[in-house]
């Protein structure tokens, strides 16, 4: 698009507008000296041929191609067909007028708030934007404008527990544009209040509703009526903020650089879980929407929810439409993420790669979402680079090695004797092994779908670690040649770089079926391939493995003897 | 007004109307829609029925300058406006007119 500057803008004012957001964007609003052409330019297009396009050489037929066609309804969003015909307020200018309450909230207002947010988290969750789900809670856009302080709590909660899954998320990676939408488009996430902070909140509410509760528990057993709903619907409040402080707490912990975190986490999740069958039997005591026209865009909400209130915020593409997600599935949505990332935990008993391996190979095979994913690699890998926040990488890596073909190098007892340039060729390898390897834990972590081409792309990557290991076995074999004729050792690293080679040529071949992309009459080309070469191949490389453990321990338990 | 406009441009060396649209290349238009929205930006590029396509584009509800309150544009980017849907087109002229 070609942008020259005009040199036609004077006077120009620098304006910095204070936005309601973090960024301050400078706006600078030229003073125009409009002239009316209408007649003039219909005049003068009269000029142009039939099919001639007026443009500057910098401007193309590409650049055309991509321009939003305006008065198109499916293309132009701020049309009036597409537009609303009710009102749209933001939050201040609701209080303000009534609409939107933000103190003494009843209890059925409460629960259907948070039922409500829960939808639009769970919807945010599957791939849609923040600012057509979760900012469409009015009470979100500013917190401390709430004055009860069950739901100003809540908010915050809700804008931590936002926050820190965005977090997760973008921080490990293995997203892609249709698993979800990181944008947080300016909104303050809470971030004037620490998490701690807000989880003591939390339980200071809980604890008020349980007052609450013990006093509306003695009038029902005095035998008044109303008091027994009530004593539901204070019941259902006070399970939900146990059940969001939870979640909040659960992430928390989850977070922390050294996987410290994650028994509590553990812990945390199977608490949750309990709450989630009393909150989906008290969905039906919260507020609902009242029946309001139901446009492409806009549906019928609770009091402080407006599906239209960010539209202005939204890129210029054609109008998207977000179906929000019932109460009834959100909670059960979360129900299976819980349980998902309790799966997850079980990395952490891994004690070489391989077995991270395959903890990550079976829960990739469950199609995961993508919050259970990110979590996973990040248990693995935390932002610190070590291994469950512990281990460096290479010395992980030498563990798997040793697990897996036991080379007399690596071993423990052979460590003094090994020479120096041995040690760091060896150490060089391993440090090179590490972006490949762990490579491929972050290509399983990616949708199903993504992965095939990941694995082509790595194939190359494990070739030329493959030729390096083979290198680093042959000048182990000559030293080895020198020092001790009658013992040869075998291709050790070779074996081990070929064990993940193998897994991806067969990862990628497999993925075609999964991903529907043979012909029938192509099947038996694949099957063949796969039995006569991968899968005998990667036989023969396991039982050459374990060839190996077995002589390398007798070579290192008789070595070891001989010097002793 | 519109007449001694085009007259002052054809007396600056412009002769054709072609020559005229030229001139206006990469200047701020501002144009107004049959629905009342009105669209302003850099005019890039034009045809024989008046489509024009605008870079830089922002779209305002109520024309700006008009209405107590400021109203904050929709970023639109790249825009073409279909000929029939144009109402009336004002284009950001030179304060100082190169005179040949």
């Amino acid at each position: 698009m070609s942008q020259e500057s005009s040199s036609n803008v004077q006077d120009g004012v620098q304006q910095s507008k204070d936005c309601s957001r973090d960024d301050k964007t400078a706006l600078y609003i030229p003073k125009y000296n409009w002239e009316c052409i209408t007649d003039v330019f219909v005049e003068a297009c009269k000029d142009l041929e039939l099919g001639e396009l007026l443009h500057d050489s910098t401007f193309g037929l590409f650049e055309a191609m991509s321009a939003i066609e305006m008065m198109d309804e499916k293309m132009d969003a701020g049309m009036m067909c597409n537009q609303t015909k009710r009102p749209v307020l933001d939050l201040h200018t609701s209080v303000d007028t009534g609409l939107v309450k933000v103190t003494g909230l009843t209890y059925p207002e409460l629960i259907g708030i948070m039922d409500s947010s829960l939808s639009c988290m769970v919807t945010w969750l599957e791939g849609h934007s923040l600012a057509q789900t979760v900012f469409t809670n009015l009470y979100l856009h500013d917190p401390h404008k709430v004055e009860d302080k069950p739901l100003r709590t809540f908010c915050l909660c809700m804008l931590k527990i936002v926050d820190l899954l965005r977090d997760r998320i973008n921080k490990a990676g293995v997203y892609e544009e249709e698993d979800f939408q990181p944008l947080t488009y300016g909104f303050k996430m809470g971030g004037d209040v620490t998490d701690v902070k807000v989880i003591s909140t939390m339980k200071e509410v809980e604890e008020d509703l349980n007052r609450a509760l013990r006093h509306l528990k003695g009038q029902v057993q005095e035998g008044n009526a109303e008091s027994t709903i009530e004593y539901q619907q204070c019941g259902a409040v006070c399970t939900r903020v146990k059940f969001f402080k939870g979640l909040l707490s659960m992430l928390v912990a989850l977070s922390k650089d050294k996987c410290e975190g994650v028994p509590q986490a553990k812990k945390l999740i199977s608490q949750i879980l309990e709450f989630i069958e009393p909150i989906r039997s008290t969905i039906s005591l919260g507020i609902v929407p009242e029946d309001r026209e139901i446009t492409k865009n806009d549906y019928p909400t609770i009091m402080g929810f407006d599906p239209l209130i960010n539209q202005r915020l939204l890129p210029p593409t054609f109008p998207r439409y977000t179906v929000i997600h019932t109460r009834e599935d959100a909670i059960s949505y979360v129900k299976k993420l819980l349980h998902r990332i309790d799966t997850a935990t079980a990395v952490l008993n891994a004690s070489n790669i391989q077995e991270v391996f395959e903890v990550f190979r079976e829960f990739s095979d469950t199609s995961p979402c993508v919050v259970s994913r990110s979590i996973l690699q990040l248990m693995f890998l935390p932002p610190s680079r070590k291994v469950f926040g512990v281990h460096t990488l290479t010395d992980f890596l030498k563990d798997s090695v040793r697990a897996f073909v036991m080379p007399p190098v690596l071993s423990p007892k052979a460590h003094t004797s090994i020479s120096v340039e041995v040690k760091q060729y060896v150490d060089s390898l391993m440090t090179r092994a590490v972006r490949p390897i762990c490579t491929v834990l972050q290509v399983l972590g990616h949708n199903r779908a993504r992965q095939r081409d990941k694995w082509a792309h790595l194939l190359d990557d494990l070739v030329t670690l493959q030729d390096e290991a083979d290198k680093v076995d042959g000048y182990l074999h000559q030293v080895q040649m020198k020092a001790d004729p009658s013992h040869q050792l075998g291709s050790s690293f070779g074996t081990w770089v070929l064990y993940y080679t193998i897994h991806v040529m067969l990862a990628y071949t497999l993925s075609g079926f999964e991903l529907e992309l043979y012909a029938p009459y192509e099947y038996h080309y694949v099957y063949w391939y796969l039995y006569e070469l991968l899968y005998s191949w990667m036989y023969s490389t396991i039982q050459r493995a374990e060839s190996f453990v077995i002589e390398h321990e007798a070579y290192i338990g008789e070595w070891y003897n001989n010097m002793s | 007004m519109n007449k001694s406009l085009k007259e002052n441009f054809l007396s600056s060396g412009a002769c054709t109307g072609k020559e005229l649209l030229q001139s206006w290349l990469n200047k701020s238009m501002k144009i107004k829609m049959t629905d009342g929205r009105t669209l302003i930006g850099l005019f890039l590029c034009t045809d024989k029925d008046r489509n024009v396509i605008l870079g830089s584009c922002e779209e305002y509800l109520k024309p700006p300058g008009e209405g107590g309150k400021k109203e904050e544009p929709r970023i639109l980017g790249l825009a073409m406006v279909p000929g029939h849907h144009i109402v009336s087109i004002q284009v950001d002229a030179l304060r100082d007119v190169k005179l040949l």
